[in-house]
């Protein structure tokens, strides 16, 4: 998987390199943009060419982080659909070593332009206007830590991460079932369907199943909640239990906890999994070229 | 180790692409060590019988052996497939390529793979994507001619590139097929290529309809495989 993920690397990194350096050139922009307009603590109108650069550089940042998405799904749908295709499929490796590798390289790009854009933001407010970024950081740091929120932070991170993670899978699999159901090209979009309704019924069940097994996990503390103790502890259960599409199990949070439905959560790993290995399934044995 | 007799074995292959046969029931077994021609007009199923081996396709009815294995990962490591397009990705240049074959094929030998190039004239530094489709052409048998696979198999190789082009291919493969291998050649351009045949198989409508060593059908038609091509497909 390595050594493919080596050339999926190679294959991507001029585009997302532009699309970053993109990004970063146009919330360069914006933010001198901004300074300039502000002088002490007058603010003065942007002149209408002003609006326009504005509009124009908010559209190139939306745009970068928008083209980075289709990018990544262009590149997993082109081997399906694309004479590039006879060469990702005739080596000698499984379905689950391309997608894996492709997921992975994936997410590392999603990674590294969110990461890059917030650091250097951080960083450009501070050489604008003389903050003390790094103080910045470490009294958000001490307020996390005063206040007990790495257990809720650090969760609510790895959610995060779990699902994109599930999401662009289901993605994939949604294209690679239109390509071996469908086949054709022209209708190639038909995968956009089919990922609507695989992800309305996945947050279907998952809610339902969650409504079948009333019992939480938190995962600051890894311990087991009942529905019972959040009416009872909290008294407005109905409003802070929530279903988050196909989101890892339905999920309650407050500042002090981030608590998963157990029934919710088992469904939404072993549905992840499953799509992983359904769209290597496809690839490797059911797709033709 | 001793190998098998036959590298690849077919039996009742069927495939079917809606209502129309692409395949029907196809019989065929390759020996090691020979060069075999599946002669056919366009669409009779010579494509089709390719992707099959090379495991890009799946069959509705029938077994498809190479080496003993059905087509997987295994038989990708032991076959050297050369499609009728362009396979590299775009953003490669000739570097990259080679580079990809010596990671995945511990078969590849970069030595016949630089020899190739020169005979070619191609640089290394070539980007794929400004290669004339003749060049494109050299530079995908190149690298599958650079590997010392078990079974070659070569769909159209001299289809579309102008007469000098063709001639280079043509020299290349005889020059670099490796002589325990095994190669599969399909073509229409049945005289510029006959004299490479050990054995041929004539398709059509999915269907072999007449198959045997090369020599020997000249010598009981009395005619070269090129005119007998034309008496059957004519």
């Amino acid at each position: 998987m390595l050594k493919y993920m080596k050339y999926e690397l190679k294959g991507t990194y001029r585009f997302m390199l532009a699309i970053i350096l993109a990004a970063l050139f146009a919330t360069s922009s914006l933010q001198l943009y901004g300074k300039n307009l502000t002088n002490g603590n007058n603010l003065s109108e942007p002149s209408v060419f002003g609006g326009i650069f504005i509009g124009l550089m908010i559209f190139v940042v939306f745009g970068a982080f928008i083209a980075t998405i289709f990018y990544l799904i262009g590149n997993f749908r082109k081997d399906l659909y694309e004479d590039r295709g006879y060469l990702t499929f005739t080596l000698p490796i499984s379905g689950s070593q391309i997608l894996g590798a492709k997921t992975i390289i994936a997410l590392m790009w999603a990674a590294l332009l969110v990461f890059s854009f917030i650091t250097y933001n951080f960083l450009l407010v501070g050489v604008l206007y003389g903050e003390d970024v790094i103080n910045v950081i470490v009294e958000g740091l001490r307020f996390i830590a005063n206040n007990n929120l790495n257990g809720v932070i650090i969760a609510g991170f790895l959610v995060a991460i779990f699902s994109v993670i599930t999401t662009l899978l289901l993605i994939y699999f949604s294209i690679a079932l239109s390509r071996v159901s469908i086949g054709n090209k022209k209708i190639g979009g038909v995968w956009v369907v089919i990922f609507l309704i695989l992800n309305s019924l996945i947050a279907y069940f998952s809610i339902r199943i969650g409504d079948l097994i009333p019992y939480y996990i938190d995962l600051t503390n890894f311990s087991i909640i009942s529905e019972s103790d959040f009416m009872r502890y909290f008294g407005y259960i109905e409003s802070q239990v929530m279903g988050h599409g196909y989101n890892p199990g339905m999920v309650v949070s407050s500042s002090e906890m981030i608590a998963f439905n157990i029934g919710s959560l088992i469904f939404n790993v072993l549905t992840t999994v499953g799509i992983f290995l359904g769209t290597s399934y496809i690839i490797e044995k059911k797709v033709d070229l | 180790m001793e190998l098998a007799n036959n590298i690849v074995e077919i039996n009742n292959l069927t495939k079917r692409y809606g209502n129309k046969t692409a395949l029907n029931k196809l019989n065929l077994n390759i020996q090691n060590g020979k060069i075999i021609g599946i002669l056919g007009p366009n669409g009779s199923g010579k494509t089709t019988l390719i992707k099959i081996l090379a495991g890009i396709l799946r069959q509705t009815k029938g077994e498809v052996i190479i080496d003993g294995y059905s087509p997987g990962i295994y038989t990708k490591s032991i076959v050297s497939y050369l499609p009728d397009r362009n396979f590299l990705y775009n953003w490669m240049n000739i570097q990259d390529a080679i580079d990809m074959f010596k990671d995945f094929y511990t078969d590849f030998d970069e030595g016949k793979a630089d020899e190739l190039l020169k005979f070619m004239k191609l640089d290394r530094d070539m980007k794929v994507d400004g290669l004339s489709k003749g060049m494109k052409e050299k530079l995908n048998l190149t690298l599958v001619l650079s590997r010392k696979a078990r079974l070659y198999i070569l769909d159209e190789p001299i289809a579309g590139v102008d007469p000098v082009a063709r001639d280079q291919i043509l020299d290349a493969i005889i020059n670099n097929y490796e002589e325990n291998s095994t190669m599969l050649i399909t073509t229409h351009l049945v005289r510029d290529m006959e004299k490479m045949f050990d054995e041929v198989a004539f398709i059509s409508e999915g269907e072999i309809i007449l198959e045997g060593n090369a020599d020997k059908l000249r010598e009981e038609k009395s005619m070269q495989i090129d005119d007998l091509y034309k008496e059957i497909f004519g």
